[in-house]
């Protein structure tokens, strides 16, 4: 059985986790999760009408990168990536799952999540899936620290978030940001 | 389920029985004051800027050790100072502890119990007595022998013994003083005859007479005694004795004499060894916390934020760097520690530095150098001059 990074342990590590990101940095993001329910798709499963729920403000730690620019014939156009990582403890507390097509607004700006990843351990090993702690071999062991997100910047007319030009937005007969 | 631990919530509510040891725990001035020390140690370490990963416990645990440790080196130095006067005090229930020790010369005199058995006065080694039985004719006599020699304790051959005075030795020249047959002696009968007052009784008549002259006689007694008559004398070599005169079966059958056990002399427990004997029985226990004055609480204060602090720095570094989002973050652990341990050190060397001034040496010290400034002063005083 591992000597350190017992529970306990854990514990100091998530509370200084907790207090760096929420009360030191507290930089904050708007999520906005995708609503499948409300969404209507397209015969391919596609849709230019996606419904989001009401945000969510979450603490993390964002990192955009420079714009990067492209012209081709069809004219000019700039886009940004970004990574945001979150304290996956927060997020389970708050029961906030973040998947690809969810929506983050921050500085200004919508990002469409790419993808995410939970792969960052404290002591190698993950405590929700660690065999000997899921079979009660062993007591709790190790963290999972953060859930990393990927996304890049996309245009906000499309998202339906907020009223972009006036007489380009399609009508809609559901209600916005359900 | 993850496991949260708490840590300090801003406040706290002290119990008796959440310190370690519970040795204030009943005090009412104790339990008034901890959770207010550690409400200050807390914001002291930073709180509510900071978290604190510390719990209410550890606050109450690092204030009991302050406490008990200002009690050690407040006892410590008491000890020291009064150790003479409490070697060989009962090692009983009582305690010292904020009582005031007086001064007595048990100590020293019990260090000086060794002399006084060597020099026959007193002491803490029992003069036993012994004899030996003299034989007609026999001027030499094996001390070894239990057939002829009877001890108090122990038996003769077997015990090893040491013989402090023997009692062989010629009558005093006092009870010759007034013999008037032995020519020196004051023949005051002879004297007073010849002043023609020979038929008053001795008992009755006095002569005025110096009392050097007395001394001078007595002298002349023990050296006639020892230079033309074979006098009571012995010589002890070892085992044996020899005996003067030649015993002749009447003039003495059996000759006394004192002795010590070796036994004894070297038993390092003495009498009373039950007693405080060392730093280490000496019946100082714990400082009663309300007794102590507002310099030792605020000394006992400061001592329980640095403990606090390194305690705080223990937690910080057990782990070199802790995670975060994409990243690792090193914690002032190291920093805390150190600062800690400075603080430590520098309480304990400034309240043994304040000690060591009021030992009662440095006291009267500081006394004496008072009343010689003082003597100086005095001095320069003018002094009237009468005019009559």
């Amino acid at each position: 059985m591992a000597i350190f990074g017992s529970s306990r342990d854990a514990s100091l590590i998530r509370s200084i986790n907790r207090e760096l990101i929420n009360d030191f940095i507290d930089v904050e993001i708007a999520f906005y999760k995708l609503s499948l329910e409300a969404t209507k798709a397209n015969m391919y499963d596609e849709s230019d009408t996606k419904v989001y729920y009401n945000p969510m403000r979450i603490n993390c730690l964002a990192l955009k990168e420079e714009k990067s620019y492209i012209g081709d014939d069809n004219g000019y156009d700039s886009t940004r990536t970004g990574e945001f990582n979150f304290l996956r403890d927060d997020l389970k507390d708050k029961n906030i799952i973040i998947e690809e097509g969810d929506i983050l607004e921050y500085d200004n700006e919508y990002y469409e999540v790419d993808g995410v990843g939970a792969s960052q351990y404290w002591t190698g090993r993950n405590p929700s899936t660690d065999i000997g702690v899921t079979k009660g071999d062993i007591n709790e062991h190790g963290l999972s620290i953060a859930v990393k997100v990927s996304a890049h910047v996309t245009r906000r007319n499309r998202l339906n978030l907020q009223e972009v030009r006036s007489g380009i937005n399609k009508p809609n007969d559901i209600p916005r940001n359900l | 389920m993850a496991t949260n631990i708490p840590i300090w919530a801003g406040s706290s509510s002290f119990y008796p029985g959440d310190t370690p040891f519970g040795l204030y725990d009943n005090d009412s001035t104790f339990q008034h004051d901890v959770d207010k020390v550690s409400d200050w140690c807390a914001k002291r370490l930073g709180y509510p800027i900071t978290d604190i990963e510390l719990q209410p416990i550890q606050f109450y645990a690092c204030f009991e050790e302050a406490i008990s440790e200002y009690g050690a080196q407040v006892n410590t130095y008491n000890i020291r100072d009064n150790m003479l006067n409490l070697y060989g005090s009962s090692t009983g229930s009582g305690n010292l502890s904020g009582n005031r020790v007086s001064a007595n010369m048990g100590g020293i005199i019990e260090l000086a119990d060794e002399y006084g058995v060597e020099a026959g006065s007193g002491g803490n080694v029992t003069y036993y007595t012994g004899s030996i039985a003299m034989s007609s004719n026999q001027q030499l006599y094996d001390l070894t022998d239990s057939s002829i020699v009877s001890l108090e304790s122990g038996t003769a051959g077997i015990d090893s013994i040491e013989i402090k005075r023997i009692f062989h030795e010629a009558p005093p020249a006092i009870v010759k003083y007034f013999d008037p047959f032995v020519g020196t002696g004051l023949g005051s009968q002879n004297m007073l005859e010849g002043f023609g007052w020979g038929q008053y009784s001795p008992g009755v008549s006095f002569m005025m007479m110096p009392m050097h002259a007395d001394l001078l006689r007595m002298q002349a007694i023990e050296f006639n005694d020892q230079i033309r008559k074979s006098a009571y004398s012995f010589q002890l070599l070892n085992d044996r004795i020899k005996f003067f005169p030649i015993p002749n079966g009447s003039n003495f059958t059996k000759v006394y004499f004192q002795y010590i056990l070796k036994a004894d002399r070297s038993n390092p427990l003495k009498p009373g060894y039950g007693s405080v004997s060392d730093f280490s029985n000496v019946p100082y226990q714990d400082v009663t916390y309300r007794n102590i004055n507002a310099v030792g609480k605020q000394w006992i204060r400061r001592y329980a934020l640095a403990l606090a602090k390194e305690m705080l720095g223990y937690v910080r570094s057990k782990y070199s760097s802790i995670p975060i989002p994409n990243a690792d973050v090193t914690l002032n652990g190291s920093d805390l520690l150190s600062a800690g341990q400075t603080e430590k050190e520098g309480l304990i060397t400034e309240l043994k530095e304040i000690l060591d001034t009021m030992s009662r040496q440095a006291q009267l010290e500081r006394k004496q150098a008072e009343s010689d400034a003082m003597q100086q002063q005095m001095n320069k005083i003018p002094l009237k001059i009468y005019i009559g």
